[in-house]
This record gives C-alpha cells, sequence and structure tokens, in this order.
C-alpha cells in the first residue's frame, strides 16, 4: 500500500466495511506505519469519547410538561378521529364554534396559571374597550366585533362547561382561563397594547380555553406561569398573544393560529420593561 | 397510581396493549419507563435542549396516538425510539428549511429562565455537542445511537429503519468527522494524554446536563 490512509477510509475499516484483500492490506500497513496507526487510535477515541459523555436524566420540568401533555390527551378510547397535533391546521369545528367563527375578528383569552383564573368582573364589550383604551393602541377592526366575540365566547363556555364557572374550568384545566375582547395587536405598538392588557387583565372576561389554544399557552410559557395569555389578532391576523413574567422583565410572545402543543409559529416578540408592565 | 399501571414486571407491550384499550395510566406508565433513555435520544440528536423537548414531546404525543398501530414486530421500546428519531429528524427538517428570519429559537431561548450555571457550561460539553451539531441529522442519529447510547449496529438499523451496513457507513463517516474533536481535547496531536481528557469530561458534563431547558421552578 502506497502513501497514508485517510480518516474516511480507516473509519470505514474500523466499522468492517472493508473486507477481503483491501481490508488485509490496510491491516498490514497500520502495522507498518506509525502515522497512520496513530491515526487510528483516534479514531477509536472518538467512540470512547462519545461513550464516555454521560446521558442526562429527563429534566424534572420536562417531565412534569410531558406528563401534564399526555393527561390531557386521556382517554385514547375516547378519542374517535386521533389526528397528530401537527396536522390540525385548524381547531375542531368545535373550538370553531367556540372561537373562529361566533368571534372572527379577535377573541382575547388572559391565563393566570396556577389555578387562579382572572376574576370575571368584565361586562362584555366595555371590558374589552376597557382594556383597548388603557392601551391606547391601534385597535382597528376590532372595535366592531368586541361585542361578538364577548357573547360569543362567552356563551361557548357556557355551552360547553354548562354546570361549571369559567374559573372552576380553569383550574381543572390546569390552570387556563380565557378572556375574550377584541384587540388586534400591532408591531408598532405592540409593547403599548400588552402593557395595556396587563393593567386591565382584572377587569377582562374569563372563559375557557380552548384545547389548541390551551397547548398553545403551555408551549409558549414553556412550564412557566404567564402574566397574560391573550388569543387576539395581529395585524388582523387570529395570534396568541403570552407574557411571561421574568425577574425585571416581561416576555412578550405572539404566535400565530398555527401554534400548538407542538408548533410555536413566533409572529412577534418583544420584551417590556417593568416601567411599562408595571406602571 | 392505580394498580393498572402495573408492576416494572409488566411487559411493555402490555402496558401499550391497556393503553388502547383505554387504561388511562399505562402508557404514563410506559413513558416514565422509557423517558430518560428516549431524551437523550432526542437531546444527543437535535443538540438543543428545547428543540429536544418539543421532538420528545412530539414523540410521545404521537407514540399515544398511534399505538393501535403497534403490530408487535419490534420491542415496544425499539419501537418508542423510531418515533422519537424521526419526531427530532423531522423537526430537523423543518428547522433547516424555515426562513431565519423568525427568530423564534432566540425568542424561546431568552424565555427560559437563567440557568443555574450560567453560561459556564464546560468547555469538554460544548465541544461534543458543538461537534455533533457539525454532522449531518441522518449520520447524526446513527452515531448517537451507537457510540454515545450503546447500541448495537443490529438495534440501531431496526431503530432507524435503514440496513445495518448504512449504520455503520454513517457512523463511520460521523467519528472520521469528529476527528478534530479528539485531536482539540487532547490539545493537537501530541498532546496530554487521551485517559485524562476523557476523565475531564466525565467530571464536568454531568453538572451542566443536568439543567433543565426550563432551568427549574427558581
Amino acid at each position: 500500500m502506497k502513501g497514508h490512509l485517510d480518516a474516511d477510509v480507516l473509519a470505514e475499516y474500523r466499522a468492517e466495511l472493508i473486507t477481503g484483500r483491501r481490508r488485509r492490506a490496510i491491516a498490514a500497513h497500520l502495522l507498518a506505519c506509525a502515522e497512520c496507526a496513530a491515526l487510528d487510535a483516534r479514531l477509536a477515541q472518538v467512540s470512547a469519547l462519545l461513550a464516555a459523555t454521560p446521558v442526562p436524566a429527563v429534566p424534572d420540568a420536562l417531565a412534569r410538561r410531558l406528563e401534564t401533555v399526555l393527561a390531557a390527551e386521556k382517554p385514547i378510547s375516547s378519542e374517535r378521529h386521533p389526528v397528530p397535533a401537527r396536522h390540525r391546521r385548524f381547531p375542531s369545528w368545535g373550538d370553531v364554534f367556540r372561537v373562529r367563527v361566533l368571534a372572527p375578528a379577535a377573541a382575547v383569552a388572559a391565563l393566570a396559571g396556577g389555578g387562579y383564573a382572572l376574576s370575571q368582573a368584565g361586562d362584555g364589550p366595555s371590558a374589552s374597550s376597557g382594556g383597548s383604551t388603557a392601551a391606547g393602541g391601534a385597535y382597528s377592526g376590532a372595535a366592531a366585533s368586541n361585542g361578538r366575540g364577548q357573547s360569543a365566547a362567552g356563551a361557548a363556555s357556557k355551552g360547553a362547561h354548562s354546570s361549571l364557572s369559567p374559573n372552576r374550568d380553569a383550574k381543572q384545566a390546569g390552570g387556563v382561563s380565557v378572556v375574550v375582547s377584541g384587540v388586534d395587536f400591532r408591531p408598532a405598538t405592540l409593547r403599548t397594547q400588552v402593557a395595556g392588557q396587563l393593567r386591565a387583565s382584572s377587569t377582562l372576561h374569563p372563559s375557557l380555553a380552548t384545547a389548541r389554544e390551551a397547548a398553545c399557552v403551555r408551549r409558549l410559557s414553556n412550564g412557566a406561569t404567564p402574566a397574560l395569555a391573550e388569543t387576539a389578532t395581529y395585524e388582523g391576523q387570529p395570534a396568541t398573544v403570552v407574557v411571561i413574567a421574568q425577574p425585571g422583565v416581561d416576555q412578550v410572545l405572539v404566535a400565530g393560529q398555527n401554534c400548538s402543543a407542538t408548533v410555536s409559529d413566533i409572529l412577534d416578540h418583544a420584551v417590556l420593561s417593568p416601567g411599562i408592565s408595571t406602571p | 397510581m392505580s394498580a393498572s399501571a402495573g408492576t416494572p414486571a409488566t411487559a411493555d407491550a402490555e402496558l401499550l396493549r391497556r393503553h388502547v384499550a383505554g387504561d388511562t395510566e399505562a402508557f404514563g406508565e410506559l413513558f416514565r419507563r422509557h423517558r430518560d433513555r428516549l431524551w437523550a435520544v432526542a437531546l444527543r440528536t437535535v443538540c438543543d435542549q428545547e428543540e429536544a423537548a418539543d421532538a420528545l414531546q412530539d414523540a410521545m404525543l404521537s407514540a399515544f396516538r398511534r399505538a393501535a398501530d403497534f403490530r408487535g414486530e419490534s420491542a415496544v421500546t425499539t419501537w418508542l425510539h423510531r418515533i422519537v428519531v424521526n419526531a427530532c429528524l423531522d423537526r430537523l427538517r423543518r428547522r433547516a428549511s424555515r426562513p431565519a428570519m423568525t427568530g423564534e429559537d432566540d425568542v424561546l431561548a431568552a424565555l427560559a429562565p437563567p440557568r443555574p450555571d450560567g453560561v459556564e457550561l464546560t468547555a469538554a460539553r460544548l465541544d461534543v455537542n458543538a461537534a455533533l451539531r457539525e454532522l449531518p441529522p441522518p449520520q447524526r442519529a446513527a452515531l448517537v445511537l451507537v457510540d454515545m447510547l450503546g447500541y448495537s449496529v443490529a438495534e440501531a438499523a431496526e431503530i432507524l429503519d435503514i440496513s445495518p451496513g448504512t449504520v455503520k457507513s454513517r457512523c463511520a463517516r460521523s467519528r472520521a468527522k469528529l476527528l478534530p474533536l479528539v485531536e482539540h481535547l487532547r490539545g493537537g496531536p501530541g498532546g496530554s494524554s487521551p485517559p485524562a481528557q476523557t476523565e475531564h469530561l466525565r467530571g464536568n458534563q454531568p453538572a451542566s446536563e443536568r439543567v433543565s431547558p426550563q432551568g427549574g421552578d427558581a
């Protein structure tokens, strides 16, 4: 054998992909050539290094998240038409009737995690317009649909869970409650609008998030408790807005209508300084 | 935990059968039984905690819903591993085809609370992760299963649904590509001894690896 062996050939040799005469020639060369023998030793060391790399256990937070997600799937036998979440381009018909059709322009859902839902202080359109006014941003196209959005989601909540209050539903659904109003978030005014919603959150009208919305919110908040989660519109398109309070800063995420348990579909994000979010 | 969750002696296939029959505890038990292994596969294949967490979630939901499709041609663990690897590769493909403008990864990364160890990840871990990331995902998946997680070529072939020869080939190419990693850790050819470097890895990785994607609840 003339010249030195390259790493690819040696790796194939080591993996027993090279056989017969060629294999014997390489074996003979390795005995005679210190340089190639050293390369061969380093290749062996690659595998040894990888084998020595510890395998981490599932982080606790992830384990909890997955248990929650799987628990939300139960029971398998009741799901008549199981479709993987990533193939669900649109919400189920039940979801459609709750939010998409009855509240076409905008529905704003607010979520207070950890079991305490927002108080149901809002009263139809006035709640959302209060929020809108406080935000002081652009709400084009939202005003006309506020009332419909409010009543639609309210009715839907009642229809789906007639015997339970939204707050109680929220607790049962793992802390997810929904507030309905109508805000069209805009890139230029996102921070101001979100700050307004945060200030007005105690007056917003809670009901239940759809399964997809809840999954989306859980995904975006990544196990944390969001300060606010809204199903609204962003530049006229259905969107989910989630605010996560972190030390010294609030993170705002805007996700599109494909946001689900498995897809984030981020449309925009912003950071709120505490001065804005807690005036 | 209900009695239906079964004892450790309960076979995986039996748990899956119970799940399909409507036992609400069975799949959770199956997941708990194998989650660490599946997480390791996802984390090493995706090379990103957030993406790996999402991939594992995709995979578990998929397995949950497709459990009735399991025909028992392979072990349940093999089936679960295959779903996880496919979810990882799907996710990596989607990420590769996604326009870079979304900034979604940055956003989600920014959302995670600060890690207890800050950015003080060990050089060794970064090296291994960075090196793995350089590999094409299908090659990486094969290498991870065989060299990192200790599966036989035959097992990896079954999980990846490719021939054993292809597994060997992918592993061989991967190892050749990872040579610079070893040379770097050795301080270049003729550097410090390999065992010392291996100990370095072994000693430093667990602390950083135990960090959860969410960095705990603090």
